[in-house]
């Protein structure tokens, strides 16, 4: 399989010049601007000496080159220096501390993006030409339109103030937390058989999740119609169906053969779910990523801000990276 | 004359599919968007930075969307907020559109050593979450309606790169291509008379379908507070500001800037989903 | 293929959870050594709820409310206020003596103090703090060392502090945590974060995890009268909504910082709920630009006292903070000790006629409008930021003869441009650092102090008063001094007072001992249930 090896190393190399990219646009981006952190976080009343020591203390008053070099240093190591503010902790701590938030976030959206997605999809898909495959397609073009925040907040207003039925914030109520393994709050649970903490992540994580989930299920509702209604004209199913094999049966092999296109799809969805994923964390308090960098943003932390874009640059280069080896390893056709 | 036949193949398409629908309904959506942004100061019953009216009022016939935390008047806040929304928009695609537009025809039509770099810078930004990059662009630079065009045009650069790298490609090969190169045509004339007319349609579709999303990212820069300052408003940022006043019951501060923004964005889309469907429709038994 | 492709996809999601598994940090839970966890039996718990954050369990760099909040709560100083008062007294020491002209304070500590494990705490402590804090230099260090030049420990119970020059505000600085004792677990050369051994206080901690929870309970070995309730649990909420509705929902007894105007406004109708209200210290204020070398029309005076008249503060409190501020007409706030309502007595709420027969005088008129640039900064003071400013903006036009254009800079750039003077107008805030009229004076009108405002007012005649209040040695004198100091500052107004925050806490019906003074700090330990 000399093909596929060279397809999956050629594709890891890849990685490389897409992360070096954006990390130098980001470094010189961010070091452009009026203001420094060091100012916004000491406040009014600090003396000049004191503000000089800190930037040296941070190397901000190094030539422009030198820093660079020290970050990209920095960064093969695994090293994305200190945060410039409060207890100036190791940005790699931090980020660890929000990631996983990020992490649930995203998995249960993207779960609930499928599920409805394909449901929808289906439904159109064996329903096809009538009203409601109509109404499905409309649906998969105005679900993405439903702009993240304002659906968050009518769902948040329905369920969480008038029904009072939801949590409208948060992860999980302070204190109820699962002992820490993953950080991931619902395997944590599972993993420490932790009942409460796992009921209470859990609603938590419905309104966020489904406010993801149905913004992004649109483009599977098409896709898998699309592909579905291919595959049920294909003449393996009439032949199924001479044969006299159960309709659940036609559809469960009608599904399996659709599905290979919605696998890249899902690799491609993947940046827009991290993007809303943003939004999502912002309207729902969500301790995520997303929180992180605009918290950071707005203090001016260089390196937490600066070690958040890198670690997305990676993390999105890795993810697409599995997805396009996964659909290599499920489609003989691709080979480099 | 390229053009002038496409013209014609659309109308007489027009009739036969549901693409027209979706398009009809859109330009109906964006058509009267546009108009409230234009006519702004004649449609605005009040000033939308001045107080008129008692603060956090639900809809009445005096203000038909209610009033705000300090007595402004919400609907002149959204016809004024149009404007900031399209003018970010539309000037941003523009610019991505100058922009990606030639790189990809010449990127495409010319292929070599500079096509395979290009590719693969504006694979790695395609790839990269659009508004995660917008608002680090736009963080650095600072809010400001300038700055926000140029946050979102360079995310949406990669997509008409691609879009129009792609279709430049296909037309390549084809035979009246071909045959033009044979004669001794040279390349800007081939480009020029006989790739870009063609690649109007697809342009078409990915500006409707682009700016249906840009119009959600400005929405999100804005909300986020990269875009507008108050007193201006905008309609993401109107969503912000609306925001902590939810539970205590105040509901019309923020449903309607974000029915706007839906409205506004699906419109768009309804127009690109509806040409794309006239141009390629799906033929189903 | 497909078992392949099943296998992979397994892989690569052991691998995920497996790389997340070592990469997470531990949760901060340093237990103190003589228990290991919380009491089994049903303790007498309250529940805090906060939308703060804590940033730094250590007294050598924390320099955020919240925090030292906390630090008050599980450590404490040589001296404290007095709760419920602005009044000063010994608390780890018994007594102290003031030597050489206010030059050398030498305090006589308590013999019985200890920390949290039983480990004593001597004088020896107290000058390894302070000098370690001096040491580490960290943000709030400036409290020790623009003041002590050199602290010692005569004894085990008697330290002594050699002051760079006579400050007589020097007591209230002590009572400040830079100058708390820490246990010796801190480390020495760098800033510890997540420490939680403490100091000297009336609760210890029992677990902390970053921004969820921390849990306090009474400490054993505390010199003082034991904490009402024995055991706090502190929450952190991630956003307001969430606090007020876990309120109301009966999850926490307590709501403490920070609700928004509109959350308080609806839980006071509630009847299950008390609503508190104090002033608090932190206030508000206008920046006018009187830089001489500068173009600005706020150079003149007679501009400075127009929009003096002009403002409005029931108007602002009304619309921006619905209720939730109280006016202020000095730069000494309400409640504290030389406080006069100069602006008021001056020049009253919304004067416009006042206002425009002055604008007159400077040569301004309908057809000649001033144009004044006011500056404001978008998150840093809240959401009701833009509010405040546009406020403002419509007081002052209604004059007819101003024209006011609003603009607003984020944080870092705000303060930046602060210091280059590049702001005609601006917005600021202030918390005291110390409960002393010197702290609400100095920094903003002394000409070496107030740099950090980028408009050197200087006014030689302030100077001399403000260098004399702060060493007078009795109440009485300074007292004198700061009412003519404010005087002054209402005749030249390169600064305007607007308004005062109040500190508001919701509380369950069946909460008591709440006390709330103008150190703002909560003390957790005089709060019980009924």
């Amino acid at each position: 399989m000399a093909s596929l090896k060279a397809y999956i190393i050629t594709r890891a190399l890849l990685v490389i010049p897409t992360v070096f990219i954006l990390l130098t646009l980001v470094f010189f981006i961010l070091r452009i601007i009026p203001g420094d952190p060091i100012t916004a976080m000491v406040g009014q009343k600090v003396p000049p000496e004191v503000l000089e020591k800190l930037r040296h203390e941070v190397g901000l008053d190094k030539p422009y080159h030198i820093q660079y070099i020290e970050y990209l240093r920095g960064v093969l190591t695994g090293d994305l220096g200190r945060s410039m503010i409060w207890g100036k902790r190791p940005v790699i701590e931090e980020i660890m501390d929000h990631f996983p938030a990020t992490l649930e976030l995203t998995i249960f959206g993207f779960i609930m993006s499928v599920l409805i997605g394909i449901v929808t999809g289906a439904v159109a898909a064996f329903k096809k030409g009538s009203k409601i495959d109509a109404s499905m397609r409309i649906y998969s073009i105005v679900a993405y339109t439903l702009f993240i925040p304002w659906f968050g907040m009518l769902l948040q207003m329905f369920f969480g103030v008038y029904l009072k039925l939801l949590p409208i914030g948060g992860r999980i109520t302070p204190g109820n937390a699962p002992e820490m393994i993953t950080g991931l709050y619902v395997l944590d649970s599972i993993l420490t058989l932790n009942f409460n903490s796992l009921i209470d992540a859990l609603s938590h994580l419905i309104l966020p999740s489904l406010t993801l989930g149905i913004v992004l299920s649109g483009a599977y509702t098409r896709i898998l119609r699309n592909n579905l209604i291919d595959v049920l004209n294909q003449d393996f199913i009439t032949a199924y169906r001479a044969r006299g094999v159960s309709e659940w049966k036609v559809i469960k092999h009608a599904m399996k053969n659709a599905f290979i296109p919605v696998v890249t799809l899902m690799g491609l969805q993947f940046a827009i779910l991290l993007a809303g994923a943003v939004l999502t964390e912002t309207t729902f308090s969500w301790p995520g990523m997303g929180t992180f960098l605009i918290e950071r943003i707005e203090y001016r932390d260089y390196t937490a801000v600066q070690g958040a874009i890198v670690f997305y640059a990676v993390f999105v280069a890795l993810i697409s990276l599995i997805v396009d080896i996964v659909y290599a390893l499920l489609d003989p056709r691709i080979r480099y | 004359m390229e053009v002038r036949n496409l013209a014609t193949t659309i109308f007489s398409l027009i009739p036969k599919t549901e693409g027209r629908y979706m398009v009809l309904a859109g330009l109906a959506i964006v058509s009267t968007i546009l108009i409230m942004a234009i006519f702004a100061p004649f449609i605005a019953p009040y000033d939308p930075i001045k107080s008129s009216g008692e603060a956090l009022q639900p809809p009445s016939p005096k203000h038909i969307m209610g009033t705000d935390n300090l007595g402004r008047d919400l609907f002149s806040r959204i016809v004024f907020g149009s404007r900031v929304v399209l003018s970010v928009v539309l000037s941003a695609s523009l610019l991505s559109m100058v922009v990606g537009v030639p790189l990809g025809l010449i990127s495409g039509y010319f292929g070599g050593k500079l096509d395979r770099a290009l590719s693969m810078l504006m694979d790695s930004m395609y790839a990269f979450p659009g508004l995660i990059l917008a608002i680090a662009i736009a963080a650095v630079l600072g809010p400001s309606v300038v700055n926000a065009i140029v946050a979102i045009s360079v995310v949406y650069i990669p997509t008409y790169f691609r879009m129009i790298r792609g279709q430049t490609l296909s037309l390549k090969a084809q035979l009246f291509v071909e045959a033009a190169k044979a004669i001794g045509s040279p390349d800007f004339r081939i480009m020029r008379k006989y790739i870009l007319p063609n690649l109007i349609p697809t342009l078409v579709v990915v500006f409707s379908l682009s700016v249906a999303d840009a119009i959600l990212t400005e929405a999100g820069l804005s909300f986020l507070g990269f875009i507008v300052s108050a007193p201006t408003p905008d309609w993401g940022f109107e969503l912000a500001s609306g925001r902590p006043y939810l539970p205590a019951g105040y509901w019309w501060m923020i449903t309607f800037p974000g029915l706007m923004v839906m409205l506004l964005s699906l419109g768009f889309a309804l127009i690109g989903e509806g040409l794309s469907e006239i141009y390629a429709p799906r033929r189903e038994r | 293929m497909k078992v392949k492709s099943i296998l992979a996809l397994v892989l690569i999601v052991v691998a995920t959870v497996a790389l997340l598994g070592c990469a997470q940090q531990k949760p901060e839970v340093t237990p103190t050594p003589t228990e290991t966890k919380p009491a089994e039996t049903e303790v007498e718990t309250i529940v805090i709820g906060v939308t703060d954050k804590i940033t730094e369990l250590d007294p050598a760099n924390a320099y955020d409310f919240y925090t030292w909040e906390v630090m008050y709560n599980i450590m404490g100083g040589l001296m404290r206020y007095k709760p419920g008062t602005t009044e000063l007294e010994p608390y780890l020491a018994e007594s102290y003596e003031v030597k050489e002209n206010g030059t050398v304070y030498i305090f006589h500590l308590r013999k019985d103090l200890k920390f949290a494990d039983g480990t004593p705490c001597t004088a020896h402590d107290v000058v390894r703090s302070i000098k370690r804090v001096m040491k580490i230099s960290g943000d709030p260090s400036w409290l020790v060392t623009d003041f002590v030049k050199d602290v010692e420990a005569l004894d085990d119970y008697t330290v002594k502090f050699i002051l760079k020059k006579p400050a007589s505000y020097f007591l209230a600085l002590v009572a400040t945590p830079p100058y708390f004792p820490v246990h010796p677990n801190y480390n020495p050369d760098k800033i510890d974060p997540d420490q939680t051994a403490g100091g000297v206080g009336p609760y210890k901690i029992v677990k902390w995890v970053r921004d969820q929870e921390l849990i306090l309970e009474e400490n054993p070995y505390f010199f003082g009268e034991k904490p009402k309730t024995k055991r706090i649990i502190i929450r952190f909420y991630k956003d307001a909504t969430t606090l007020r509705l876990a309120i109301e929902r009966g999850e926490i007894d307590i709501a403490w910082r920070t609700l928004t105007p509109v959350d308080i406004k609806t839980l006071k109708q509630n009847p299950e709920l008390k609503v508190i209200e104090a002033p608090g210290g932190f206030i508000r204020y206008l920046v006018l630009n009187a830089n001489e070398t500068k173009d600005y029309p706020t150079k003149d005076k007679r501009v400075r006292q127009a929009i003096a008249y002009a403002i409005d503060r029931k108007d602002i409190i009304e619309r921006v903070y619905m209720g939730t501020m109280d006016p202020l007409y000095s730069l000494v706030p309400n409640g504290m000790w030389s406080h006069v309502d100069v602006f008021k007595e001056k020049y009253g709420d919304g004067n416009i006629e006042k206002a425009r027969e002055l604008l007159a005088e400077a040569g301004y008129s309908e057809d000649n409008k001033l144009k004044l640039e006011l500056w404001w900064t978008p998150t840093h003071y809240g959401d009701t930021e833009k509010d405040l400013a546009q406020v403002l903006k419509e007081q002052l036009e209604k004059t007819g003869m101003i024209e006011v254009e609003l603009k607003s800079a984020e944080w870092s750039t705000y303060v930046d441009y602060a210091r280059k003077g590049m702001m005609m107008a601006s917005l600021f805030g202030w918390y005291p650092d110390y409960l002393d009229p010197d702290d609400y004076t100095t920094p903003f009108l002394k000409s070496d102090a107030n740099n950090w405002l980028g408009y050197p007012y200087s006014n030689p005649e302030l100077d001399k008063l403000l260098e004399k209040a702060q060493v007078a040695q009795t109440k009485e004198e300074r007292e004198q001094l700061y009412k003519q100091i404010q005087e002054i500052l209402a005749e030249d107004t390169p600064i305007i007072p607007l308004v005062q925050g109040k500190l508001t806490i919701v509380a369950k019906k069946n909460i008591e001992g709440i006390v709330l003074d103008p150190t703002m700090i909560l003390k957790y330990y005089t709060i019980y249930k009924t």
